[in-house]
């Protein structure tokens, strides 16, 4: 190439050179020391898989009957579920709950029997099988856990001040590291009061003026806390034709608390007369026990018998029905 | 033999399976309610939830018992609960004003109605269940005034799109309390407030919990919008300038069309049947399924024997994440026949499936009133030519 056509070309780039260096010469020395102090002591890169963290938890009943998110309401006799809602980050990425290596797990308990408990009906549930939601952002996956508590879970009303129930949860991701520490939320559950009563009583025939034999009717307790009852019903009317009179409704006595033995005097002594108001004078001895025993499976009812006899009148005649309600009330 | 033996264990099996899934309950929970420290001519209110799983629908009936009977009242008080389903009651409790500060007890009772006579071969009783809870009320006229932060999210959402929290406040006090929040828009490294607005939100009466749905401006310094990254929102709650509560919450802006915009119409409820000139009421039931915060309206397209006829639009509303609503449009058909009404929710510049009712309209009293004076109009008319009309011949003749 002519050396003189290649003159005004390096003029160029030397003046270029030049201005560069006037107007851009600090950020290059700036740069330079910057790669000089860098190289000097080489950052340290961890390229194995982080453990997961689990934080900001919510525990919560579907639906949420109380309207508060830290009481759980339970159904009479049923399962209701519970759902802790839990953050997982990874600083590996969210994705990384989305594999088949990766697992979450979750403890529902109640306080007195800690994390560590084998799982029952009453006071402790385990899920190990939770499901991992959607991607919250690059890092963090929500994960969920499910658990349908029975009707007689431990209710909170004797917790010593706290809600009484936990619920935490672990992260596992695909490498298999463990979230060292848990994500957890407190709730309590609230107490239910369920009953379920014998459909009716049937004293059979009954000569006029006589007693009846003792009957039975069997009363559950379908809820997590002491049940007691309150009683009261109607006369016994006629039913169909052909027959006279009726039976008061206190010609019916009942016996809650003593039901063993068919004392030829109880009816005197040991029974009390049903009144037409709800009277809870005479049943609060009842004290039917939530089902407390620490059991899997299906949860089943406590039951219990009240006593029951009727003094039909000399001259009631024919067939008669009437109506008692049974409510059940805390113990 | 073995086959008699196999059947007979097959029978058991069944009858035990089906009895273990058999329970018959009413249940109330939770069954003891406390009010404290209530003010006299106050107000609190609380929610017991029944469950029925008896076989069968219950009617029920509330009531309360004791002192508080006359200024404590149980919503509604009367309904019906179908078999393995719940039905949730207020319990309102109102202080009269000259009441004595004390403490009051009672209960609350849910009693079933019998349903029918006894059904009671010779001399029976049926029976009903019920179930109750013990109310304690305590009133000490000491003027209270809180809430807490029950429930408070921050929704990821699109560049140059409204950033949106939502918060549920329980009034934990006596009295009727105002919210205020502050909303600070942070950085990734929460150095540096982007955005800030703060709300003074309607007031809370005690006990109740209520919604609100906070959206603060996209747009930082110089109206730019704030953009795509991960950023955090410093929410404060105050009573006056009390500060009762602080949360940091992350969340995300992502460029504009990552996130889902998505709703539909899960029903349509209106009168199959109506009159002609009458004004029917189309409700439409739109969620929001996506994953932003959407401003939805429904449009009612009225078509007869094919033919468009009219279209119909609700008002805008605003639907965040997860929510269902009712939109409402209204429908006067002029005249009788069948109408179909094709109906599309929009929102975002999107549309959902259409949904179609038909609406069988029918001539209303008035409109047989009208043709019925029309006839007699016509026929008097007729009548009065006729007579003319004989009576300029009889003239002529």
């Amino acid at each position: 190439m002519n050396m003189s056509k290649l003159t005004p070309i390096l003029a160029f780039a030397v003046i270029l050179l030049g201005l560069t260096l006037i107007f851009k010469g600090g950020e290059i020395i700036t740069a330079y020391a910057g790669f000089s102090s860098w190289n000097s002591t080489p950052a340290t890169v961890n390229t194995s898989n982080p453990a997961p963290t689990i934080n900001n938890c919510t525990a919560v009943d579907e639906p949420n009957d109380a309207s508060n998110v830290d009481q759980v309401t339970l159904y009479g006799g049923q399962t209701k579920m519970v759902r802790c809602l839990c953050t997982a980050n990874d600083e590996s990425g969210g994705s990384d709950f989305n594999t088949s290596g990766a697992n979450i797990n979750g403890t529902l308990y109640y306080y007195t029997s800690g994390l560590s408990w084998t799982a029952d009906n009453y006071q402790h549930y385990v899920n190990t099988s939770c499901e991992i939601g959607s991607i919250i952002n690059l890092t963090a996956n929500q994960v969920t856990c499910r658990f349908p508590v029975w009707f007689n879970a431990h209710n909170s009303t004797d917790a010593s001040g706290t809600t009484g129930w936990n619920c935490t949860m672990y992260a596992k991701d695909n490498g298999g590291n463990s979230s060292a520490v848990a994500g957890s939320d407190n709730f309590s559950v609230l107490p239910l009061t369920a009953i379920d009563v014998c459909p009716q009583i049937a004293f059979g025939t009954v000569s006029p003026g006589a007693i009846s034999n003792e009957k039975n009717c069997s009363v559950s307790n379908w809820g997590n806390i002491i049940l007691d009852l309150k009683l009261n019903g109607t006369d016994l009317i006629l039913q169909g034709t052909g027959g006279t009179g009726n039976i008061l409704v206190g010609a019916v006595k009942y016996n809650c608390t003593d039901t063993s033995a068919a004392l030829a005097d109880a009816w005197n002594t040991r029974m009390q007369n049903l009144t037409t108001t709800a009277t809870d004078t005479y049943c609060t001895g009842f004290n039917l026990p939530p089902n407390n025993t620490a059991v899997g499976g299906s949860s089943t009812a406590v039951s219990n018998n009240t006593m029951w006899r009727v003094m039909v009148p000399n001259n009631a005649r024919g067939n008669f029905g009437g109506t008692i309600w049974f409510v059940g009330e805390p113990g | 033999m073995r086959f008699k033996f196999a059947a007979l264990l097959l029978t058991i099996s069944i009858m035990f399976l089906f009895s273990a899934n058999i329970i018959y309950a009413i249940g109330i929970s939770p069954s003891t309610i406390k009010y404290e420290q209530m003010i006299r001519g106050g107000y609190a209110e609380r929610y017991i939830t029944i469950s029925n799983t008896e076989d069968q629908t219950m009617a029920v009936r509330a009531g309360v018992e004791g002192a508080i009977n006359p200024w404590i009242r149980v919503e509604p008080s009367n309904t019906t609960i179908e078999p393995m389903t719940t039905a949730i009651f207020k319990v309102i409790a109102e202080p009269p004003i000259d009441l004595a500060n004390g403490a009051y007890t009672g209960s609350v009772l849910i009693v079933g109605q019998p349903a029918a006579a006894a059904a009671v071969q010779g001399t029976g009783i049926s029976t009903v269940s019920g179930v109750s809870a013990m109310v304690y009320v305590s009133v000490n006229d000491e003027e209270r005034k809180g809430y807490s932060v029950e429930t408070i999210a921050a929704y990821d959402t699109e560049e140059c799109r409204d950033i949106n929290l939502q918060v549920g406040v329980r009034n934990t006090g006596n009295v009727r309390v105002v919210p205020r929040f502050t909303i600070d828009i942070k950085d990734k490294s929460q150095t540096r407030v982007l955005q800030s607005k703060e709300f003074v939100e309607a007031e809370v009466l005690p006990t109740k919990i209520n919604t609100f749905l906070l959206q603060i401006p996209y747009s930082m310094e110089q109206f730019q919008c704030i953009p795509e990254g991960s950023y955090y929102a410093d929410f404060k709650a105050y009573i006056g300038d009390q500060m009762i509560d602080e949360k940091v919450l992350p969340f995300s802006i992502h460029q504009r069309g990552f996130l889902t915009v998505a709703g539909e119409i899960q029903k349509v409820t209106a009168k199959t049947e109506a009159q002609m000139g009458e004004l029917v009421k189309i409700d439409v039931l739109f969620k929001n399924i996506g994953k932003i915060p959407v401003n939805a309206k429904v449009k009612a397209e009225v078509y007869q024997d094919g033919v468009l006829t009219s279209v119909l639009e609700s008002d805008g509303k605003e639907f965040i994440m997860g929510v269902a609503d009712t939109l409402t449009v209204y429908f006067t058909p002029s005249w009788i026949g069948k109408y179909i009404i094709r109906i599309t929710g929009i929102y975002e510049g999107k549309e959902t499936a259409p949904k179609e009712i038909t609406i069988d309209v029918k001539p209303s009293t008035t409109f047989y009133g009208m043709v019925a004076g029309g006839m007699l109009a016509v026929v008097g008319a007729i009548a009065y030519l006729f007579f003319k009309k004989r009576k300029g011949k009889k003239k002529r003749r």
